[in-house]
């Protein structure tokens, strides 16, 4: 009969107990999605191709003088002034072109995964 | 021959254009800071105008959202100088390069403005193209290597970088609308 080391029996239900209590936690707590931000920065995306997960927000950002927007078929900031944000959740899996709608030479594409 | 001094002479050739018997344009390399703003300020304004010109006359889309285009971006820009200038508490200073832009782009519009349909798409392409080069060289070779305020050139250079996209853009219609 082996003897049990002294405390080794606590320290491997505190393991249990925590590992049970972040298990618990993830169904409470939603995962926190994964986002991104695009800055609208002398007339590019920056960065131009990003990849987040399902759920995820991208916050798009405009440091230009000028107004632009980040329009793709199945989402559209809007026209954002110079100093305004806009955020997009992507929930759904998929590959998201886009580009400003006013300076067309400006493209971008959102990964979601 | 530096590229200021060739800014500079382009911008007078250019100038000269619809400025016959007036004064030899100011060299833009000699302005100070409130005269620049001012310069930079009537520049934009003028190609507001231009496009103003363009929306009333052209009925081809291509001209027509460029036109909105250069009102959109060049309102932006200038509205960002006057907030600027508001923060620093001064005033632009007009200047005989100002006068020089401004009776140029009077000669212009009278010109454009006895057009119409096709000949009047070309020529405004073919000006914007023009007015865009010749300005993006004075900002950029005379403008924004001599202003001493900071903010104004920080200004001045994300401007350029929004009149160098006007250029480019300004090329691909003077193809689309033909010559």
């Amino acid at each position: 009969m082996q003897a049990a080391k002294p405390g080794a029996g606590s320290v491997a239900w505190s393991r249990r107990r925590v590992l049970a209590v972040l298990s618990l936690a993830a169904f409470i707590r939603p995962a926190k999605a994964e986002g991104a931000t695009v800055e609208m920065h002398q007339l590019k995306f920056a960065p131009a191709e990003i990849e987040i997960a399902a759920g995820g927000t991208v916050t798009f950002v405009n440091l230009d003088l000028v107004p632009h927007t980040a329009t793709g078929d199945a989402f559209d900031t809007g026209t954002l002034r110079n100093g305004e944000r806009k955020e997009i959740v992507f929930t759904a899996a998929g590959e998201f072109p886009y580009l400003c709608k006013f300076h067309r030479h400006m493209t971008g594409r959102i990964v979601v995964r | 021959m530096s590229r200021k001094l060739l800014a500079g002479l382009a911008l007078a050739a250019t100038l000269a254009a619809g400025c016959a018997g007036s004064a030899v344009a100011q060299d833009p390399a000699k302005l100070n800071d409130l005269e620049i703003a001012h310069a930079a300020y009537v520049a934009g304004d003028i190609d507001i105008r231009n496009a103003h010109l363009a929306l009333a006359l052209s009925d081809d889309p291509k001209v027509r959202e460029f036109a909105e285009l250069m009102i959109r971006d060049h309102e932006a820009v200038n509205q960002a100088a006057l907030a600027l200038l508001e923060k620093l508490k001064a005033q632009p200073q007009d200047n005989a390069f100002s006068q020089a832009l401004l009776k140029g782009a009077h000669d212009t519009w009278a010109k454009m403005a006895t057009l119409s349909g096709h000949a009047f798409d070309q020529s405004y392409a073919a000006n914007e193209l023009a007015y865009h080069q010749t300005v993006n060289h004075v900002v950029g070779d005379a403008f924004i290597p001599n202003v001493e305020n900071g903010e104004l050139k920080t200004l001045l250079g994300s401007a350029l970088d929004t009149f160098k996209a006007h250029e480019r853009h300004a090329a691909e219609m003077v193809k689309e609308v033909g010559s």
